[in-house]
């Protein structure tokens, strides 16, 4: 069994963004805490040996006074976290059974910025006497600030090994690995040999005087006044208008641009004739060639859906987002924000899962572990499973209205606002908890570097490709198929009192609300060739964005909340979807 | 008539004798951190029993700054030797702190 060992630290220090630089893979990584909500492990090699590393999520301390603590102190003990708190998922390898169960050594990362607080944590695992590594990450930012650590006063201090690193960089990684190496066989002296003291803040700040050295004097840099800017409501709170829309227009207009000049024309003009002069001549004409090549022909639509009218959106959403990640404004924006967000039950950094909601519900639902309280997690899944469209559903709103209506295309929007407060006013009265406390550290404004934005995005595009592109165009086929078989009459039929009657929409417009279930944009996409009236495609479009969130987001809420939230998710999202709908059609045809 | 000195943050009169802290503390007056205006300093004297401010950089005798009040009823941000800490007015209310520059801002004369 290969050994175990734990990468540690305080929250945002770089853990993350060290572990895929050892490993190779690809764990999220970004500029706030709690980027990390569950422990990711991956394999490595040492001088020929496997060895097995592990991301832990950050935490302040040993105490174990939230799940994240208690997560990382049981790991510290060998304790499977799987046992220990029920949660914990590991999905950059498959682990075996009893892979966690004893550390061979931790790597402490600590924080070149923030010392005090790093050596605090050091110390409390030293206590625990296994053999440790201290790297000292962002030593670039504390140059920088004109002063530097002295890791060899600090190695003879604490007698471990130290090495300075630049994680993002790859700054050290190499020693890193060497250094690593010498620690695991316990070359070190075991825990017994080492003086066991107790960690206090005395201690602390005694090892940091001694260690903590000035070379110039400290100059605020661009980074420092723009990140101090941004924090304060005036210009803050301006800007972040700005902001915000400049992020906006970029997202729409991006992807509107790959789509019209780039990947429609190339799929339309090159791909779809090649296709379809093969197809013809291979598959004989009938049900079968429709189902390849006809109205909803899925090697057609099934292309056409989520590579030209979708991709460009999550290109450029997530290029947006990323770069909003890795700069630290996020947390500003939620700072600046917090005060409205609390009259929602809400602390403002609800904002970063919510932001990404936009994106996909699922990181949005994993992210909000790392909010307070169990009140807050709830509230925002909530509001992220009801109105917050994901990128590929904002792509199908863009093909469907964008070119008749840019006014319903808001007024969705709008709506979807309007009801997300609504329900987090509801859920913030009838859930009992505590309101939300802020108390949080505002990290550093950096420039985000351009290989890591980019090797992010094309990951979240590998992500889309797999998770996204490919059951869409399953559904696809599932309404080639339900369409050429004349099944979708039918089921036309079946559903009419609903679609027909009391939404106003013809009868083919059973097709998305069955297929909204599998993926959230097909709610939307079987639309565009319908032929609606304005009206329609407002009811159309809000009922498709209330509507059910799609089965792998059913699927995560159940795992993390349980059966019941689940169900309760459904019953709102179906109900809310079909009232609204209803009353807007009825609301509609008196005023137009 | 003696004119007494009032502090516009409704803290106690300041007596001056009977701290046995070390001496800044015996210059200046108590205040919490929530009375801060922007750029105005102080040193930690108490803090509320949270679990997160000690690794926050809040601890007694820490120098901290205030950076700015948030609007709509939002946190306080504070800088504390570099770090910027965002904190709700409720705990901010429960950190007490020895003001800086406490001669003209803090006591006035009144009638």
């Amino acid at each position: 069994m290969p050994e175990t060992v734990l990468l540690m630290g305080l929250p945002n220090v770089g853990k993350s963004v060290i572990f895929n630089r050892l490993t190779g893979l690809n764990v999220r990584a970004a500029n706030y805490c709690g980027t990390t909500v569950e422990y990711a492990a991956g394999n490595m090699l040492l001088d020929g040996r496997q060895v097995t590393l592990v991301d832990v999520p950050g935490t302040y301390s040993l105490h174990a006074t939230n799940e994240a603590e208690a997560v990382a102190v049981d790991m510290l003990q060998g304790n499977s976290p799987r046992k220990a708190a029920g949660g914990g998922h590991c999905d950059a390898c498959p682990c075996p059974a009893g892979m966690l169960d004893s550390p061979s050594a931790v790597i402490c990362v600590v924080d070149a910025g923030n010392l005090e607080t790093s050596l605090y944590l050091l110390l409390q695992v030293l206590e625990t006497g296994l053999p440790t590594l201290v790297v000292l990450n962002r030593s670039d930012l504390a140059r920088e600030k004109g002063y530097f650590i002295d890791t060899d006063e600090l190695s003879r201090e604490l007698d471990v090994p130290v090495v300075p690193t630049v994680a993002v960089t790859g700054e050290g990684m190499a020693e890193v690995k060497h250094a690593l190496s010498g620690i695991i066989p316990g070359s070190l002296p075991p825990s017994s040999a080492r003086v066991k003291r107790e960690t206090t803040w005395e201690r602390v700040e005694h090892i940091s005087q001694r260690v903590w050295k000035k070379e110039a004097e400290e100059q605020a840099s661009w980074r420092e006044r723009w990140g101090d800017l941004l924090t304060r409501p005036w210009p803050g709170l301006p800007l972040a208008i700005i902001i915000v829309a400049l992020i906006f227009s970029l997202v729409v207009g991006l992807g509107m641009g790959l789509r019209q000049y780039l990947l429609l024309p190339f799929f339309r003009g090159l791909v779809f004739p090649q296709i379809e002069l093969v197809a013809a001549q291979v598959i004989p004409e009938g049900i079968i060639q429709n189902i390849f090549i006809g109205e909803y022909g899925f090697l057609i639509k099934g292309l056409e859906w989520p590579f030209a009218l979708v991709l460009p959106y999550v290109i450029s959403f997530y290029a947006a987002l990323s770069f909003l990640e890795d700069s630290g404004y996020m947390p500003r924006l939620g700072i600046l924000l917090d005060g409205l967000l609390n009259r929602i039950g809400l602390q403002g950094t609800g904002i970063i899962p919510l932001l990404l909601g936009y994106g996909c519900a699922i990181p949005a639902i994993l992210a909000s572990r790392a909010m307070n309280s169990h009140k807050e997690r709830l509230i925002i899944t909530f509001m992220v499973c009801l109105a917050v469209p994901c990128i590929s559903q904002t792509g199908a709103f863009i093909a469907l209205l964008s070119a008749r209506s840019v006014a319903v295309m808001l007024a969705v929007f709008l709506l979807g606002v309007l009801a997300m407060v609504t329900v987090a006013l509801v859920l913030n009265r009838i859930v009992r908890g505590a309101p939300p406390e802020t108390l949080l550290e505002i990290p550093e404004l950096l420039l985000p570097r351009g290989d890591v934005l980019l090797k992010k995005v094309w990951l979240r595009i590998k992500h889309f490709m797999v998770d996204g592109a490919l059951p869409m165009v399953i559904g696809v086929a599932v309404a080639a198929f339900l369409y050429e078989t004349g099944l979708m009459v039918t089921l036309g039929q079946a559903l009419r009192p609903l679609v027909v009657n009391w939404l106003g929409l013809p009868p083919d417009a059973a097709v998305p609300l069955i297929l909204g279930i599998l993926r959230r944009e097909l709610t939307v996409l079987p639309l565009l060739d319908m032929d609606l009236s304005t009206l329609q495609l407002f009811v159309g479009a809000t009922v498709g964005l209330f509507y059910v969130p799609c089965i792998a987001v059913v699927a995560s809420v159940t795992r993390e909340y349980g059966i019941k939230t689940a169900l309760g998710i459904l019953l709102l999202t179906t109900a809310g979807a079909f009232l609204l709908g209803g009353v807007l059609f009825r609301a509609g045809s008196l005023l137009f | 008539m003696k004119k007494t000195k009032r502090c516009p943050y409704q803290n106690k009169p300041f007596s001056g004798v009977a701290d046995p802290s070390p001496p800044y503390q015996q210059k200046f007056p108590e205040v919490t951190l929530e009375s801060l205006l922007p750029r105005e300093e102080g040193w930690i004297s108490e803090l509320p029993d949270h679990p997160l401010m000690p690794f926050l950089g809040l601890r007694p005798g820490k120098p901290v700054e205030m950076v700015t009040r948030q609007k709509f009823g939002g946190p306080l941000v504070v800088k504390m030797n570099g770090r910027c800490v965002a904190l709700s007015r409720a705990l901010a209310r429960q950190v007490k702190l020895k003001k800086a520059f406490a001669s003209s801002a803090v006591v006035e004369p009144d009638a």
